[in-house]
């Protein structure tokens, strides 16, 4: 929308892709290096950290994992608060409500202090531009709380949808213009279809299909919901269009994402 | 990137910055919220302007009443050249009005309590009552009237909650559960009031 006219054009793409190298820098442990060994994301990136002054460092994002793109154009707060989970795509003009979180404070078992994860996003997951996330909040023993929301793997978010499901599960394709209640649940393989409106609270059993406002189960996905035609098995690198189907692996999508 | 270093004076928009804003000490606007236009603008005690939320007085003045919650990408007021028109409505939301992700209020008058659901739009020169809620998604034309304790749903649909209606104690309890919200914003989101003072 309304945004900066004076900022320059990012030098390099629009994403930033994060590599656990990064996070291990500040936090040196040397774990799961055979992970970031694996991923095609790793060579560009870190010089293109050091030349962009107006990117935050991304290790302010507790990443799982490496390789999630985040546009530059991306609207997020409370970074702390949000965990993506790999490869996950969040492009521009996204909001992330990461500072709606909970407040009251967790039982852990050491007993230390942890930061509350308000957003907990899995693994190939796309949030499409304009999109905005938040948690959902309520009254609680008479004190207004949010809490934490948790998006699967493999979920599309359409463009200019706006989230506020308590849990989604993974291989959820939801269109555009979407509006998802607070504290909804979706299962997994669920088809929101675009427009609708999901109401507060409501649950979606897996495998159906959703529509209208508010939103009714109009059908079911079917059989081969999330089955690629053919070559959707990662050969190749292709322009991923045609490689990815709704509710299938997208990982063909986001890496077609540049 | 909202823990980014400010920059030195950076400007949001190129619309002209408003002149007369009235702010009471009490607001909480958070970083990115965005005012703009010649005409005034008066904002309330303890409303919460989120950030992205956007309050436009190009076309005419912008009142938000006390204790007012603009979520992100909301925009109340009329911008320049919104319409196409040369004068505006001038805009005004009563006490406790919520505006929700993506509403949309331009010109007219909201009463005291309503909610304007996500992605919600009240048109020009729509006089909603007290305590309404217009769902989400749901669009009211210009120069809509809508009575007090009205729903909106469903495409169009109307009904009155006749219970929040009959028990004023209902209503009562309502907006303290909204001042608790609003309690829970202060703890949350930073305040950036000082940038606009």
């Amino acid at each position: 929308m309304s945004r900066p006219a004076a900022r320059k054009v990012a030098p390099k793409g629009e994403y930033i892709e994060t590599v656990r190298n990064l996070h291990l820098d500040q936090h040196p442990k040397p774990q799961d290096s055979n992970i970031s060994k694996t991923l095609p994301f790793l060579t560009t990136f870190s010089l293109l950290l050091v030349t962009s002054p107006i990117v935050q460092p991304p290790f302010l994002i507790p990443f799982q994992d490496s390789g999630n793109k985040v546009s530059r154009r991306s609207a997020i707060t409370g970074t702390a608060n949000i965990t993506l989970g790999g490869r996950t795509v969040i492009m521009a003009d996204v909001q992330l409500r990461g500072d709606l979180h909970p407040t009251r404070s967790a039982p852990s078992q050491s007993g230390k202090d942890v930061t509350p994860t308000s957003i907990s996003i899995g693994r190939c997951t796309v949030i499409s531009t304009g999109s905005v996330v938040k948690p959902p909040s309520r009254i609680s023993r008479g004190v207004v709380h949010y809490y934490p929301m948790k998006i699967g793997d493999n979920v599309f978010v359409g463009p200019n949808s706006t989230i506020q499901a308590i849990s989604i599960s993974s291989h959820v394709h939801i269109g555009a213009n979407v509006v998802v209640g607070p504290f909804a649940i979706i299962k997994e393989n669920v088809k929101i279809l675009p427009r609708a409106v999901v109401p507060a609270n409501m649950v979606i059993a897996s495998g159906s299909v959703v529509g209208g406002q508010p939103a009714r189960v109009v059908g079911e996905v079917g059989e081969g919901w999330g089955v690629s035609g053919g070559g959707g098995l990662g050969v190749g690198a292709g322009w991923g269009e045609d490689k990815w189907v709704e509710g299938g692996d997208l990982r063909e999508l986001v890496r077609s994402i540049r | 990137m909202s823990t980014r270093p400010n920059p030195p004076q950076k400007r949001t928009s190129l619309l002209p910055k408003p002149k007369l804003l009235t702010l009471d000490p009490t607001v909480l606007i958070a970083q990115h919220a965005h005012l703009s236009g010649n005409n005034p603008i008066t904002i309330g005690a303890r409303t919460v302007l989120h950030p992205h939320c956007r309050i436009l007085s190009g076309n005419a003045a912008v009142v938000v009443g006390a204790g007012c919650v603009i979520f992100e990408r909301a925009r109340v007021g009329m911008g320049v050249g919104g319409m196409g028109d040369k004068q505006g409505t001038d805009t005004v939301l009563g006490k406790n009005v919520v505006v929700e992700t993506n509403g949309v209020v331009e010109g007219g008058e909201v009463g005291d309590g309503t909610v304007v659901g996500v992605g919600g739009v009240v048109g020009r020169g729509c006089v909603v009552g007290r305590y309404c809620t217009i769902a989400a998604s749901e669009i009211l034309p210009p120069y809509t009237r809508i009575p007090d304790f009205t729903v909106v749903y469903g495409g169009g649909q109307q009904r009155v909650d006749r219970t929040l209606e009959m028990r004023p104690e209902l209503v009562e309890s309502k907006m303290g559960l909204h001042e608790k919200q609003l309690d829970m914003f202060q703890r949350l989101v930073p305040n950036q009031v000082a940038k606009w003072m």
